[in-house]
């Protein structure tokens, strides 16, 4: 309860980690709860109703409508869902797996599991995230599901370099050995000695990282690649309306600025986390 | 009144009661409390405690380079009879370049990882030489303080980088970095504590032989009171943050009279033989809610009501042997 | 410096392993699509024998392996087959619209370097004061905006509200005649002595670079920002302070240095990063670059081309990382050799 306490502490110090909070809070609510909060629920996937298609925003419709006649601020929470989703599955695989490719790696440091662990990861790492992210994306599907096979596939790397260079650094560490001397199995080492010491590396960079795998999606739907209408994503909500610009910039601008909210978020929360984490380390 | 001035003329440096605090996120460490020393010209004066206790503040308040979040509560440090505290940015800066060095305790971390050796130390020596000297005589002059300092081959060092350097080696190019400029106060912050033993040992002997070849004026902190006895010709003891006790090296290590000192001077094992070193009961004192009085009082196996009260003032307990503590001339 | 020059060259040799992996891994995503490559390429209308001529041809019968091998041995040779969309051979789409990327490249990678560094160290200096609240602010809010959402504020607001700026015009306004020499426009404009032309082609350059910039210039402004403030704490900075040098020298060189050279690995990265975040920018903007063609590859399930491009992209980007390694090694001499101490 005291470290609990005294994280808040630190964590609160910074106004803008704590905007990030409520933001990110904000966010994660409306991702549950939303189909129950918004004014319009079944505008949220497939909805026809021309009459009122492309009507600017007001009191009725607070982000207008589309050009379905689909009240846009009632899709924009209704994305969230999905947004959520992906960030989480994705960093959910991607985290754990690179994590322990890493370890491994940095555990047997010097020997050929080292070497081609390593080689591999850098050369997943040698590639534009984004490009890999398309191509894969481009052959299969375009839905939810394989937008985040791409983007995981891509995104575990990072975590695999991450856990590497603590693992290879704390390997000659006198409390390795003699864990190991004392016959401790290595899932014990890893989550007793390693983890704990990456643990604030590996959770500021999920944070920071919810961030741009949203920005991925976005843009993975934004092409065409992933969350395809009539279910509602922020990117391809964006690409439809880039057509009808400037008269009905609101089938764009809403979109955007929420895609720059919530990312906005998750950057200040991870910036905060890093804060509270670092500080205690000092 | 004359002999007044010239004892003040023989002061290079006096520490009147430095009071320095921290802000640490919000809370507020009070590190210094009532600093007092004297260091004269051509003096050896050794600052003993144990880590933790403000050595290393008190050096940073000498040079003016303590860190943003710290305030002078209350004091005054005279570098030859002005104020550092007050002094102009070019009184700091001259006082700086020509006056008085720090030699760090680590010369790993204290040389830039991404400059050769040559360049750091031609920069510092550009600012403390006249104005316009052609960079040739830097670089003699540099080369010839390598050498002064036992560094064979000085030429090659020059071209380093401090990673291609041992710690020993390190340490006697930020020696050579802090005497080539000419100062006359060496502010050594443990200067072989982070090095081998033997090591350690060399870099002691080159500080005080080039202390007594150029007449320079010594602050030596350590923890080790071997390294006191040997270095040193007055000592201030301190303990979180106070003075407790200073005179010449000599009278204190006969006759410690604060129970600090003693204990400390108890904990060194003995060669001959009287049994194993007794630690000191108890722990340093909390700096963000320090004691009221005597700050080792907690600690004091004769600490009474007045001590935890209010702090002890100074008391001459012979002719240049101070001690804080209110029963000074009792105790053993 | 030959350490320096070994260094460089198992860099170099691990750039080319890993290409090779970059090749395998794209050979299998070629191969992995279901369906009939060759049926694909010809179209449902063709007889059986002649997909069948053409499945020999091709080697598709092959097992994958030798496909493999007679495939790396076109793309060594410059032939990364032919697209289905422009049915044109790859590679000479690419002479056409990568020089077109690469200039909007250059563009949104290096003049921000500058950008970056200057913030950096201006919200370091002013730390805590107004200067830097605003930096730190704006870096906020631009950071979390993708390239794309700047592009198309950018057409909304200088394409149609107040049209000062060239939008979707391509890369010069009609009018304007330039030779190719290096294909980067403004370039060439110069070299033909067109100065007007070369402003012109520059303004056409600027709603892109800018929306491809904006994100990793700000990125870069804060960690240089932060390094610098680590850093101004280090004993290395205390001892050249305590030693007298003027503070103007300090910040800028011996603070400046340490601060930046863990940044530039960062803009090494952000601007081969520049090339994926490209194919938005270019498709918003209708920009003539090999992203917006591999875009429409991408849609158009052109294998060739979407491989061809990956393929390129992956070259582009393990040559700049390469590069930038190298700057790296040169700036930071514990780079240079391997500890023997």
């Amino acid at each position: 309860m005291e470290a609990l306490k005294r994280n808040w502490l630190k964590f609160s110090e910074s106004k803008i980690s704590v905007i990030g909070l409520v933001i990110v809070s904000a966010f994660l609510l409306l991702a549950i709860f939303g189909k129950y909060m918004v004014p319009y629920p079944e505008h949220i996937g497939s909805y026809v109703d021309f009459a009122n298609a492309g009507l600017a925003p007001s009191s009725k419709h607070l982000c207008g409508t589309d050009l379905m006649g689909r009240d846009i601020f009632s899709r924009i929470i209704g994305s969230f869902r999905n947004t959520l989703l992906m960030g989480v599955i994705v960093l959910c695989i991607s985290a754990p797996v690179g994590f322990i490719v890493g370890v491994i790696a940095g555990y047997n440091k010097g020997k050929l599991i080292d070497t081609v662990l390593m080689r591999i990861t850098d050369i997943f790492l040698a590639i534009p995230p984004l490009v890999l992210a398309l191509a894969i994306a481009s052959v299969l599907e375009p839905n939810l599901t394989n937008s985040m096979l791409a983007i995981t596939v891509m995104w575990w790397p990072w975590y695999a370099r991450l856990s590497y260079g603590v693992t290879s650094s704390l390997r000659s560490e006198n409390y390795i050995i003699y864990a190991e001397l004392v016959g401790a199995k290595l899932p014990h080492i890893i989550f007793k000695e390693i983890l704990p010491n990456c643990l604030s590396a590996v959770l500021t960079k999920m944070t920071l990282d919810m961030g741009y795998v949203i920005i991925m999606g976005a843009t993975l739907s934004y092409a065409g690649l992933g969350e395809q209408a009539p279910k509602p994503a922020l990117g391809s909500m964006i690409s439809s309306g880039v057509k009808y610009m400037p008269g009905q910039w609101w089938l764009t601008i809403f979109p955007a600025i929420a895609i720059i909210l919530i990312v906005l978020g998750f950057n200040l929360l991870g910036d905060g986390i890093s804060n509270m984490l670092g500080t205690e380390e000092n | 009144m004359e002999n007044m001035d010239n004892a003040q003329k023989d002061t290079i440096l006096e520490v009147k009661d430095l009071t320095v605090s921290f802000d640490v996120y919000g809370r507020i460490s009070h590190v210094l409390d009532g600093i007092s020393f004297k260091v004269k010209k051509g003096e050896r004066v050794g600052l003993v405690g144990e880590s933790g206790c403000g050595k290393t503040t008190t050096l940073k308040s000498v040079l003016n380079v303590l860190p943003k979040n710290a305030k002078i509560n209350r004091g005054e440090v005279l570098f030859e009879g002005k104020n550092v505290f007050e002094m102009k940015d070019s009184e700091l800066a001259a006082m700086r370049r020509t006056g008085a060095g720090m030699i760090f305790q680590d010369p790993s971390s204290a040389l830039n990882p991404v400059f050769s050796i040559e360049k750091q130390f031609i920069t510092a020596l550009k600012y403390a030489k006249p104005n316009n000297t052609p960079t040739k005589e830097l670089y003699d002059i540099a080369v010839e303080a390598l050498n002064n300092v036992m560094l064979p081959d000085p030429e090659r060092i020059m071209k380093s980088f401090p990673f291609q350097l041992s710690g020993g080696m390190k340490q006697r190019v930020c020696i050579a970095m802090t005497i080539a400029a000419g100062r006359q106060l060496l502010l050594a912050d443990e200067p072989g504590t982070s090095l081998d033993v033997t090591i350690q040992d060399q870099i002691l002997r080159l500080i005080n032989k080039l202390v007594l070849d150029n007449h320079l004026s010594v602050i030596m902190v350590a923890h080790s009171l071997g390294v006191i006895r040997e270095s040193t010709s007055y000592v201030n003891i301190m303990y979180a943050g106070t003075v407790v006790e200073s005179g010449k090296t000599y009278d204190v290590f006969q006759n410690p009279r604060h129970p600090y000192t003693v204990a400390l001077m108890s904990c060194v094992p003995k060669l001959t033989g009287e049994g194993i070193a007794k630690g000191i009961p108890g722990r340093v004192p909390d700096y963000m809610a320090p004691p009221k009085g005597c700050r080792f009082s907690p600690r004091c196996p004769y600490a009474k009501e007045v001590c935890k009260a209010e702090k002890p003032q100074h008391l001459e307990v012979s002719p240049g042997h101070w001690v804080s503590c209110y029963f000074a001339n009792e105790v053993i | 410096m030959s350490k320096l020059h070994v260094t460089i060259l198992k860099r170099l040799g691990w750039a080319l392993v890993v290409l090779f992996g970059l090749s395998v891994i794209i050979f299998s995503l070629m191969r992995i699509i279901p369906g009939d490559p060759a049926r694909l390429a010809l179209g449902p209308t063709v007889p059986e024998e002649i997909v069948e001529q053409y499945r020999e041809r091709m080697h598709y019968n092959d097992p994958l392996p030798m496909q493999y091998y007679y495939w790396i041995s076109g793309v060594v040779k410059g032939d990364l087959g032919a697209s289905t969309v422009t049915h044109r051979s790859v590679t000479r789409d690419f002479a056409e619209f990568l020089p077109a990327t690469l200039e909007l490249v250059i563009w949104a990678g290096i003049p921000p370097i500058f950008f970056a560094l200057l913030l950096g160290v201006l919200g370091a200096m002013y730390n805590n004061r107004w200067p830097d609240y605003i930096i730190r602010f704006s870096s906020y809010i631009i950071i979390a905006t993708p390239a794309f959402v700047w592009a198309v504020l950018f057409l909304l607001i200088f394409g149609y509200w107040f049209p000062i700026l060239p939008s979707i015009g391509g890369r010069i306004s009609m009018g304007y005649s330039v030779p190719p020499v290096t294909g980067l426009m403004v370039l060439d404009a110069l070299i033909d002595g067109q100065p007007a032309a070369a402003w012109d082609a520059f303004l056409h350059l600027l709603l892109p670079s800018l929306a491809l910039a904006l994100g990793h210039t700000m990125q870069e402004a804060r960690l240089t920002r932060s390094y610098m403030l680590e850093n101004a704490g280090k004993d290395y900075i205390t001892m050249i302070t305590s030693q007298g040098v003027p503070r103007e020298v300090i910040n800028r060189q011996f603070l400046l240095k340490p601060s930046v050279i863990p940044t530039v690995s960062i803009m090494g990265l952000d601007i081969a990063a520049i090339f994926g975040n490209a194919f938005l920018v270019e498709t918003i903007f209708n920009w003539p670059g090999i992203s917006r063609y591999a875009m429409n590859a991408i849609l158009g399930k052109d294998i060739n081309a979407v491989c061809g491009v990956v393929l390129l992209l992956g070259v582009i980007f393990i040559l700049t990382n390469l590069l930038v390694d190298i700057v790296v090694i040169m700036l930071d001499p514990r780079m240079r050799q391997s500890r023997s101490k």
